[in-house]
């Protein structure tokens, strides 16, 4: 199960979902580009015993070094957008520490020594960003931090420098992108400092309609700011999906059912079933659902539901390693159960 | 086109290189080109900033110089992207400060701090900014006799910091 996907936040019918990172070193250590086993081991003991020693929101955490953990475990913690392939390329001195319901983490060792994560269903950032600062305060309580008055904390590389903050959100935009009003959009908003890319695919082709949003810059904004900045942004987002849903209708009620029906009869008879059709088949669903086209669905969360077909999740959830023919066969049926699990 | 590899199969990823100035091409199909080592070193920002160096530092040094906390060395930093440690942001200053200005837009950290930086330095710098705030008014009512004033105050604020 996907824990930290929940029912926090706003906006859920169109934002997935919400993160805060901040990226903070440690002044007396090198940092991970040239740093030895030995010394990234006195990193890690030293931030896991700050963890231990604090009652952080009640939290229970988990500490783990990378290199312990079996390979489809790591591979499905990316899915799951718990960790990421950087911490996993630094497996020889890396680890991380994630709390049980997996919505605040921390890689060590990763391009820089930590990076605290704070995820959050839904649009939801300045919670995170509360949780994140506040998680940030109790570290620096014991550790001496990298920081330099003019560039703020220093990061391994210089597009971080400054707060060391990301703010960035998921959103899904399948009526921006069926109206073709989603380029002209993000030409708009690349002008305010906030990149876009596609979630599953690759380059700016995205699949499943899900784009994520987040600050371009760390340095010369508070991280307050930043954070709003970002939220705004998505908010203007979400308002023109919601306007170009209305849109598609008010002048194509009928193209869209028929999308939508088609792909959920695709989805709820496929026997074998590949990681891109399913995800932009469910895109379309979850619209049908959203714009209330579709009955009897409204209990199926769709956000978790992308992430559970990706193959290392369906894997994981296996408990045993498949080949693609059988991940293809094991997505079909879970597909189907969890659209009939929730029809009854 | 085929491609330059295996000469089958169509070219679909096109590849250039640019090493001192000299362009280099590559067309590849998808199958060469995801056993293309260049190619797979995943386009980053880092990869990206690395080629930006040449453009933005101000002078090639003769003599390698480098940070005397870690020792990564000048070119180094340019081919990885990434500091060593905490140090080689002053170390590198006077080169990496332009390329600061060209991916923030900004040259000077505003927001939080950790706990053991002392607070007369945000004190210093919030003085700046008002002056700063000063001098933009002046500009704008043309009074250009305090406008030059403030300018001197506030370099010489800058400079002190360092």
């Amino acid at each position: 199960m996907i824990k930290w996907m929940d029912d926090s936040g706003t906006e859920k019918d169109i934002v997935v979902s919400s993160r805060i990172r901040y990226a903070r070193n440690l002044k007396k250590h090198k940092f991970p580009i040239i740093l030895d086993k030995k010394e990234s081991d006195e990193i890690f003991r030293k931030i896991s015993e700050i963890i231990e020693s604090k009652d952080i929101y009640s939290k229970k955490f988990f500490h783990f070094k990378t290199s312990n953990i079996p390979n489809l475990e790591k591979k499905m913690l990316i899915e799951r957008h718990i960790i990421s392939p950087a911490l996993i390329k630094n497996q020889g001195i890396s680890g991380f520490i994630m709390s049980n319901d997996e919505k605040i983490s921390i890689m060590i060792n990763e391009e820089d020594h930590l990076r605290l994560q704070v995820l959050s269903s839904g649009l939801n950032l300045k919670e995170c960003l509360k949780k994140a600062d506040e998680l940030d305060s109790i570290l620096d309580e014991k550790l001496e931090y990298a920081y330099h008055k003019q560039f703020g904390y220093i990061t391994a590389c210089p597009t971080n420098l400054g707060t060391g903050i990301r703010a960035s959100s998921m959103i899904h935009l399948p009526g921006l992108v069926m109206t073709g009003r989603l380029e002209r959009l993000l030409n708009t908003i690349s002008k305010f400092g906030i990149s876009v890319r596609g979630v599953y695919g690759e380059g700016s082709k995205s699949l499943g309609n899900l784009f994520q949003i987040s600050n371009q810059t760390t340095l010369g904004n508070d991280e307050k700011t930043i954070v709003e900045k970002v939220e705004k942004i998505a908010m203007q987002i979400v308002n023109k999906e919601k306007e170009a849903r209305q849109y598609l209708l008010d002048e194509n009620k009928i193209e869209i059912e028929d999308r939508v029906y088609r792909s959920y009869g695709v989805l709820t008879n496929a026997k074998i079933i590949s990681t891109d059709e399913a995800v932009k088949l469910l895109s379309l669903v979850k619209l049908g659902v959203d714009l209330d086209l579709i009955e009897n669905y409204n209990k199926i969360n769709f956000n978790k539901l992308f992430i559970e077909i990706q193959s290392m999740n369906i894997q994981y959830e296996a408990r045993e390693e498949l080949n693609e023919r059988e991940r293809d066969i094991k997505r079909a049926e879970i597909i189907k159960r969890t659209f009939s699990k929730e029809s009854e | 086109m085929l491609c330059d590899k295996c000469h089958k199969n169509k070219a679909t990823v096109h590849f250039t290189k640019i090493i001192n100035g000299k362009k280099i091409e590559m067309h590849l199909c998808k199958d060469c080109a995801r056993d293309n080592a260049e190619i797979n070193a995943e386009f980053s920002m880092e990869n990206f900033l690395s080629d930006m160096f040449g453009e933005f530092s101000l002078k090639e040094p003769d003599v390698e110089y480098k940070c005397p906390n870690c020792g990564m060395t000048y070119e180094q930093f340019k081919r990885y992207g990434k500091f060593g440690c905490s140090e080689c942001i002053i170390a590198f200053k006077d080169e990496i400060e332009p390329l600061i200005q060209n991916i923030h837009g900004h040259r000077r950290h505003k927001g939080k701090y950790p706990r053991q930086h002392t607070d007369d330095e945000s004190t210093e710098l919030n003085e700046i900014e008002t002056l700063k705030k000063e001098l933009q008014a002046a500009v704008e009512v043309e009074n250009y006799e305090k406008a030059a004033q403030l300018r001197d105050m506030i370099k010489s604020l800058e400079k002190k910091e360092g």
